[in-house]
């Protein structure tokens, strides 16, 4: 089934066009953004059911850009009125564009504004609006009773389920483009006690569709209490370089955090990323290939960005070469390059930047078995739960859950907990010497840049095999 | 908000609470020294929470769902999403609680300076005085993002709360860089609720200072335990573990056992005991329940848990809200006199986490500074902290030394005795 369209920016299609024209008489560039979504967020725990239209998710309103003497300003709002028009004309030219007029600005060439119209939506099989609330609320509360009941070590269990549909209309003088996407992602954690601590296991879950998600979810209620369990014995890692298996969802944060922040361009811009220096060199093992963008499909797959760039799959490494980074249209202009789908905003209401949409490795030809076989003295590194960028030193900083003692290519049951991986991006890259044959991605999670502005975003890839320091 | 009044009265909706925010802003963006963006935004979105009251297995229980709108939505829209939301909270039932008290106040306004000015003459202020200390010959402001919002808030419920306030803030972020002898950055966030230039400049100061001495640190030497010093911004993330551990929210589950009259520290304080006072964020919770001055942690022992009106009425405390400000006296050791012995200072962190769940506080460190004993300081970077609270605040020193941040007022600087710090 095909996500619906957006009955009121149907309605407000000829007011949001007849604004744009009143721009163009004044403006040699502008271009109009408007969306509409909803966006519920449902979660079970010990301390109760919840359920509420999520701010970041559920946003109704439009922001205008206008090129102006070489520079670009844009107005956020939320309501558009025919008597309104000419009030936001009049904001946008007395008191947007004058800002800090005096000020030094970097200047811009026109955008280019290809001729291109469309309609698309994508698909889903199970609508969460046809599901329904009633049941979307007993699924989640039988399978927080199910984790619950596991074992009386376990403390609490939570389990989360959230979508947003959003439907979004792009107009420029060239442009005319209309987009309807939904997603739908959740997630299950496991709370365990040892001592005063309290040890949680989290299991995330995302599909670009609707609750036909519910049935993964509840496969893994056993998997997520087991390690919550585990948990409560694990010990604190000696620090030190070791060889590493991580699991996709780790490589999928090595991937987003350690190194997809470094290759937004406008940090480029900035000069604010090493990568920039480093485009046509090897940053990585020959096993390496890594994209972003639409070609496959999860939570940050759309038709457009938020600029009215088409979006695209964007081989950012192509076996261990860096052949790009991913761009935003302002990024782009600055650098002279084609911009590639990259621009998004938290909502209407905020700027664009440069952002990952889905960012993944390409799968290798690896056996995971063999892989863990191949460690003589090493670490099985799972559930990844926090990262942060550094661009300009390829720093690494993520934090994983756990750590899996392996010792002549088997498992030893000894459990490490919490993991941070520090360390220098392109060394850990390099060091990548096995990948599996498998990719999995998920995009549960948002994506900030520095501490705010959240996107929706995936990551992943395969298992890999790798030398990695850790704290 | 009296049209969502009269929309949720037509509806026939017994309980509700509705909480509405008109906000305006003015944000410049800046590369370098050149403004690259500038934006304009006026916004408005209402919260509103309907309440539904059910008999289940002879049990009575109340349900809640939140919905949200603006001033672009039809009546007809809004009122079909309240009805969805009466009929959502009839299953998304919990244990019955009781509402707030009711409260009622005239529109506050908060007491700062920066009421009288416009927002885009507030933004010119802050640019300029972060700029004029842009004048070091190896260090710059690399970007600097700022954003001047103003919001009014108006909150009313079905059963008489009626209250408002307006705020004004300044914030942002910039990231400042040192090309030489190694190429590196350092990025700051700030918030502001007065026009406070001069702590712009300071802030903007310090971090060319970091950067340049980032640019000629040592990688971290070897692994193993030291005393750690953590200051400045971090002293924020750190210390809002006890609040975390004493909100209802994590009590309630037992994710947290903290209890009023408990030493949070534990009974071998060898250190310096924690006092600390909360402090309100704004006139009113999302609850419309009045925030003001509470003495949180005296000597270690707790006086009070915290949280929101559900959960503190299931454990029958009172519905103080949530409160994240604190305020913590200074302590009787000056920085200078931590540093008389080895001990690692770190005052710049790539994303340092406090798990108030777990107790662990863990990062990479970006730049930190070596004392060695003996009046030898050396700037290092790289490796990471990995360190519990647990085992460790039974021995704090807090330093003489204060800061004023958002959500944050105490001593600069908080020093842990035995954290494992990995290295090269």
């Amino acid at each position: 089934m095909k996500v619906q369209s957006s009955e009121y920016l149907k309605a407000n299609k000829a007011l949001y066009k007849e604004l744009l024209d009143k721009l163009l008489n004044t403006y040699e560039y502008a271009s109009i953004l408007a969306a509409d979504s909803v966006g519920k967020v449902y979660s079970v725990s010990k301390s109760g059911i919840n359920m509420r239209e999520d701010d970041l998710y559920t946003q109704r309103g439009f922001v205008v850009k206008v090129y102006n003497d070489g520079s670009f300003a844009e107005y956020s709002g939320s309501k558009i009125s025919k008597e309104e028009i000419d009030v936001i004309v009049d904001t946008i030219a007395k008191r947007l564009v004058t800002l800090e007029a005096k000020r030094e600005k970097n200047t811009y060439k026109v955008p280019e504004d290809e001729k291109v119209s469309f309609s698309k939506s994508t698909d889903y099989e199970i609508s969460p609006f046809e599901f329904g609330d009633k049941k979307i609320v007993e699924r989640i509360t039988e399978i927080q009773k199910k984790g619950l009941a596991y074992d009386e070590r376990i403390l609490d269990f939570y389990c989360s389920l959230q979508f947003q549909k959003y439907s979004k209309l792009f107009l420029s003088k060239n442009k005319d483009l209309e987009q309807n996407v939904m997603w739908t992602c959740g997630a299950v954690a496991a709370m365990s006690l040892k001592g005063e601590e309290v040890k949680q296991a989290y299991t995330p879950f995302s599909v670009l569709g609707g609750v036909e998600l519910l049935d993964r979810i509840e496969e893994h209620v056993e998997d997520t209490c087991k390690v919550a369990i585990e948990l409560i014995d694990s010990v604190p890692l000696p620090p030190g370089e070791y060889d590493c298996i991580c699991s996709p969802e780790t490589t999928g944060m090595i991937v987003h955090e350690a190194f997809g922040h470094g290759v937004e361009m406008d940090m480029f811009v900035k000069d604010r990323a090493l990568a920039k220096y480093n485009v046509g060199e090897y940053v990585a093992s020959p096993l390496v290939t890594m994209h972003d963008g639409n070609a496959i499909d999860d939570t940050s797959t759309y038709f457009f960005d938020d600029e009215g760039t088409l979006s695209n799959d964007t081989i950012i490494i192509d076996k261990g070469i860096l052949v790009t980074g991913m761009s935003d249209l302002q990024s782009a202009l600055a650098l002279g390059t084609k911009p590639t789908g990259n621009g998004k905003r938290q909502s209407v209401e905020r700027k664009a930047y440069t952002r990952m949409t889905n960012t993944y490795f390409e799968p290798g030809k690896d056996k995971l078995e063999d892989m863990i076989a191949s460690i003589k003295d090493g670490l099985f590194l799972e559930m990844p739960c926090s990262g942060m960028e550094d661009p300009k030193n390829w720093g690494i900083q993520c934090m994983v859950t756990l750590a899996r003692e392996i010792k002549d290519g088997k498992f030893t049951g000894k459990i490490y907990s919490p993991i941070v991986l520090t360390g220098y991006v392109p060394d850990l890259l390099k060091s990548i010497s096995m990948m599996s044959d498998e990719l999995h991605h998920c995009g549960s999670g948002m994506c900030g840049k520095g501490y705010k502005e959240w996107v929706k975003v995936s990551d992943g890839g395969p298992y890999i095999k790798a030398r990695i320091r850790l704290g | 908000m009296e049209r969502y009044k009269k929309l949720l009265e037509q509806a026939g909706i017994k309980n509700w609470f509705i909480k509405n925010k008109i906000d305006s802003s003015v944000e410049l963006f800046f590369i370098k020294k050149n403004l690259d963006m500038r934006r304009i935004k006026e916004v408005d979105n209402a919260e509103i929470a309907v309440f539904t009251d059910v008999e289940k297995d002879g049990e009575k229980k109340r349900g809640r769902a939140d919905i949200r709108v603006n001033s672009s939505m039809t009546d007809i829209e809004i009122l079909t999403k309240i009805k969805e939301a009466e009929y959502a909270a009839s299953f998304a039932t919990n244990k019955f609680f009781e509402f707030p008290k009711p409260t009622k106040s005239e529109l506050k306004v908060q007491d700062s300076d920066l009421n009288g000015l416009e927002l885009s003459e507030i933004a010119t202020k802050f640019a300029d005085a972060a700029y004029s200390v842009d004048n070091d010959k190896d260090a710059f402001i690399n970007s600097f993002e700022l954003f001047v919002e103003e919001s009014t808030v108006r909150m009313m419920s079905a059963t008489g709360t009626d209250v408002a306030y307006k705020t004004r803030v300044v914030k942002g972020e910039f990231v400042t860089q040192c090309r030489e002898p190694q190429d590196v950055e350092t990025y700051l966030d700030y918030e502001f609720d007065t026009l406070a230039l001069d702590d712009m400049k300071d802030l903007v100061e310090t971090s060319l200072k970091t950067s340049k001495d980032r640019a000629r640190a040592n990688a971290m030497p070897k692994s193993g335990k030291t005393d750690v010093i953590i200051s400045g911004r971090y002293m924020e993330e750190l210390m809002s573990f006890y609040a975390d551990r004493a909100n209802v929210s994590f009590i309630y589950p037992g994710y947290s056992n903290y209890k009023v009259g408990d030493n949070v520290q534990g009974e071998d304080v060898k250190g310096d005991k924690v006092n600390i006072k909360f402090l309100p964020l704004q006139p009113f919770n999302n609850e419309g329940i009045e925030m003001k001055e509470r003495e949180f942690i005296k000597d270690g022992e707790l006086k009070l848990v915290h949280g929101n009106q559900r959960i503190s009425y299931y454990m029958g405390v009172e519905p103080i809200g949530t409160y994240e400000k604190v305020q913590i006296p200074a302590g009787k050791v000056s920085l200078k006199e931590m540093t008389d012995r080895p001990c690692l200072h770190v005052v710049n962190f790539s994303d340092f986490q406090m798990d108030a769940l777990d107790g662990h506080f863990a990062s990479e460190i970006r730049l930190a500074y070596y004392y060695d004993g003996k009046g030898n300081v050396t700037p290092v970077t790289g490796g990471s902290i990995n360190g519990s609270i647990f085992d460790c605040q039974n021995d704090l020193t807090f330093s003489k030394e204060v800061q004023k941040l958002s959500k944050y007022v105490g001593p600069k600087a908080c020093l842990f005795k035995n954290v494992m710090v990995s290295g090269e």
